[in-house]
């Protein structure tokens, strides 16, 4: 699993001082913007030559050559692209468009809109074969390209969708370029709701019939944690429908009402936060999720000074490895031919509860020498002086909130071997807390 | 089609009378018959439950017998209700839960048979956090429904699952039943079992906009499952239970809810039911003298609504 830096923590135009920043922090990886945004109808004017605005219609492999020799050269791989994107808004939605496409009589001009939604569906088709032939030939594997979505598409979503990505699949297969497909949202009037692949079921079953039509697995998913949040989605229920056709997540935090990228665990109400979290890790853990990780806060990092943007980039990949960590929690009680745990208290107890049958410690130690010799949760608890006779192969758990003292009690004892255990997101809770009389 | 509304804040226990006739003179000719008021949610959490549901059955019919004849007498048909919620506490103590279970939940049934009420509207459990995942929390929804399922056969009465959501560091993400395949197919399930309609759903506007569900493709969904409904509004972030059409989001100000694609939903699948508001908090908002205009005017929505689907 490779925790990723999005795109957006790098300016993709001077890239050089972002890249080393981000590499300093530990990052590895970097996703790369190598799309465009096609300006549908804002673009257009009835009374002049088509002609797309604020567009640049070099090719790909000019645009972005920079970015991919910059990384390549600070040793930072990239595995993951944001390909390009379009829309098919109502331009009567739009006041400022609107006139571009009305007839003489007043009334719409159904011939106009459909020719420049022809022309923008070309030009996309066209932009997005581009960059699967140039994320091949740079050594990229995922390539996101969300479905298109908006107020035309509405009733039409998979037939329209389903005919672009077919024209795509192609050029995929041909270059080994998994083509990923994203949850969105919608704006209904200003309130933002579920759109296309937002219901993990209708996602699961795009994604299966798209392959099946494409004769091999060209498509695959990227998850939206943000997304997923705007539209108040039961995250682990999303990840365990979609399963490993998740070949990617975007971990990033909003208040569930706007469409931010914040640090995970910033946004906050109380002492509670506002995305589900554990539903994540819950899920990505039951599908043994072994894809990207994409830490986006690029709203935080705008937000902050530029002097303070590499303590910033640290602590994202501190925080993009701390949800890795804990979504291999299991993974990493598989490590050792044998476990013992350190620590007998509500920590232990969870652990037994949920993982006690399918990894059984040999037994659990304690600093508190009243513990010593006696049971708990059917271990035997003993004196940490027990640890110095264990074999070379088995793992130390650290079930215990101290977790650094203990560490370093650990270490100055010359144990080997030691891991932390953390019951923070456990598969299932408990409602009662294990009491004892202060010491 | 029939309208209806709570009867929460109109329908006072001192003398019900006044309040079915206010409804019906309001343009109502249904109610939402709100069983929920004699055990609020809020003490439930609290664990502070009052004895009400502990008198027995046969005080507790004498006690609404005077509401069944009110609303004759008015001309409000009793169409719905719904069960005191919730009926699991996590963390509570199995004293409290057995109660709920066990005494709250199966003299609703009875009340809701005696009240000659065809529908009664209970509270998936929330504990998908606690037990991991969503259908360990269904199954122990469904322990409860098998519960009180004989007594709905028994008694001609359709129980109906609501669509929820739960809240997460203030924001309001999706709970119990707000997935419409798995309710759908949950629901078929339990009345092939018991061979009888003894499940149904209920759909609630207001809890579907929080967590910016599809209206008309939930609906559709659901198709004839759909049995009641509980239409409010909201601005998508806290569960107001407003008057429909009143939010918007933008400087256009048009409604920020799917209100053509709920019409839409209820028209595609030929929805004959009733339409009912669970807009109870809007007449604390508005000055009690108002009362009579509100209702008035939540119940012409209602004809609006029915306008379009007829």
């Amino acid at each position: 699993m490779n925790v990723v830096c999005h795109n957006m923590m790098v300016n993709q135009e001077r890239p050089e001082h972002g890249v080393r920043d981000l590499k300093k922090a530990g990052f590895e990886s970097l996703a790369v913007g190598i799309g465009v945004w096609y300006p549908d109808f804002y673009g257009w004017h009835k009374d002049k030559p088509i002609k797309p605005r604020q567009i640049d219609l070099k090719p790909v492999s000019e645009r972005y050559e920079e970015i991919f020799t910059v990384c390549r050269e600070n040793g930072v791989n990239i595995n993951f692209a944001y390909g390009p994107s379009y829309g098919m808004p109502d331009p009567y939605k739009h006041r400022g468009i609107r006139e571009n496409f009305r007839k003489e009589d007043g009334s719409a001009d159904e011939a106009a809109i459909k020719a420049v939604e022809a022309e923008q569906a070309t030009f996309v088709e066209k932009a997005a074969k581009e960059c699967i032939e140039f994320c091949s030939a740079n050594g990229v594997h995922y390539i996101l390209i969300p479905p298109v979505t908006g107020d035309r598409t509405l009733g039409r979503e998979w037939e329209i969708n389903r005919n672009f990505y077919m024209n795509l699949a192609k050029k995929a297969k041909e270059c080994d370029i998994c083509i990923l497909l994203q949850n969105m949202y919608q704006d209904m009037k200003g309130h933002l709701v579920r759109g296309v692949c937002s219901n993990p079921s209708i996602a699961t079953e795009w994604v299966d019939r798209l392959n099946e039509e494409a004769g091999a697995e060209v498509f695959g998913f990227c998850l939206d944690v943000g997304v997923c949040s705007i539209c108040g989605n039961d995250i682990h229920e999303f990840v365990v429908t979609m399963g490993r056709r998740i070949k990617a997540v975007i971990l990033r935090d909003c208040d569930g009402k706007h469409d931010y990228a914040l640090m995970p665990f910033s946004c906050v109400y109380r002492d509670g936060v506002q995305t589900d979290w554990m539903g994540l890790i819950r899920g990505l853990r039951d599908v043994d999720f072994d894809g990207e990780l994409i830490v986006n806060c690029w709203n935080t990092v705008h937000a902050v000074s530029q002097l303070l943007r590499p303590t910033l980039f640290r602590f994202a990949k501190e925080v993009g490895d701390y949800i890795r960590w804990q979504i291999q929690l299991e993974q990493n009680l598989k490590k050792y031919k044998s476990i013992v745990l350190f620590g007998a208290g509500n920590m232990c107890r969870n652990y037994m509860k949920c993982y006690g049958d399918k990894y059984p410690p040999l037994f659990t130690c304690d600093n508190n020498p009243k513990l010593w010799n006696t049971e708990f949760e059917g271990l035997m608890v003993k004196n940490p002086e027990e640890l110095k006779n264990l074999p070379d192969d088995c793992g130390v758990y650290i079930c215990n909130i101290y977790y650094r003292e203990i560490e370093t009690q650990l270490k100055e004892m010359g144990i080997k071997n030691i891991e932390y255990f953390n019951d923070e997101y456990m598969p299932t809770f408990y409602f009662d807390r294990l009491e004892r009389d202060e010491e | 089609m029939e309208i209806g509304v709570q009867t929460k804040n109109v329908v006072k226990d001192s003398c019900p009378l006044e309040g079915f006739t206010m409804l019906k003179r309001a343009g109502f000719s249904c109610c939402d018959f709100s069983l929920d008021v004699y055990l609020k949610n809020f003490n439930v959490y609290q664990n502070r439950i009052n004895d009400f549901f502990s008198a027995p059955l046969d005080e507790l019919k004498e006690y609404f017998a005077l509401h069944k004849q009110a609303a004759q007498t008015a001309g409000i048909t009793i169409s719905q209700m719904h069960m005191p919620y919730p009926n699991y506490v996590p963390g509570g103590t199995d004293e409290l839960n057995g109660y709920l279970c066990s005494v709250v939940a199966p003299k609703s049934m009875e009340i809701c048979a005696f009240l000659e009420c065809p529908y009664i509207v209970v509270h998936g459990f929330k504990l998908a956090h606690y037990l991991g995942s969503e259908e360990a929390e269904w199954e122990k929804t469904s322990e409860f429904l098998d519960s009180i399922a004989p007594a709905a056969k028994k008694y001609g009465i359709t129980i109906c699952i609501e669509n929820l959501y739960t809240g997460l560091g203030g924001h309001i993400v999706e709970g119990p039943c707000c997935d419409a395949s798995k309710a759908s197919k949950r629901i078929d399930e339990f009345n092939e079992r018991y061979g009888a309609q003894v499940l149904g759903f209920c759909f609630d506007t207001g809890h579907a906009n929080l967590v910016g569900l599809d209206f008309e493709n939930f609906i559709t969904t659901l198709g004839p499952r759909l049995k009641v409904l509980h239409i409010h509004d909201n601005d998508g972030i806290s569960d107001l239970h407003q008057i429909p059409f009143t939010f918007t989001r933008t400087r256009e100000n048009t409604s920020s809810t799917d209100w053509d694609g709920f019409v839409k939903g209820l028209k595609g699948i030929g929805y004959k039911g009733v339409l009912s508001f669970e807009t109870a908090p809007v007449l604390t908002a508005f000055p009690n003298v108002m009362k009579a205009d509100v209702l008035g005017f939540i119940a012409n929505i209602g004809r609006y609504f029915d306008g379009i689907l007829s």
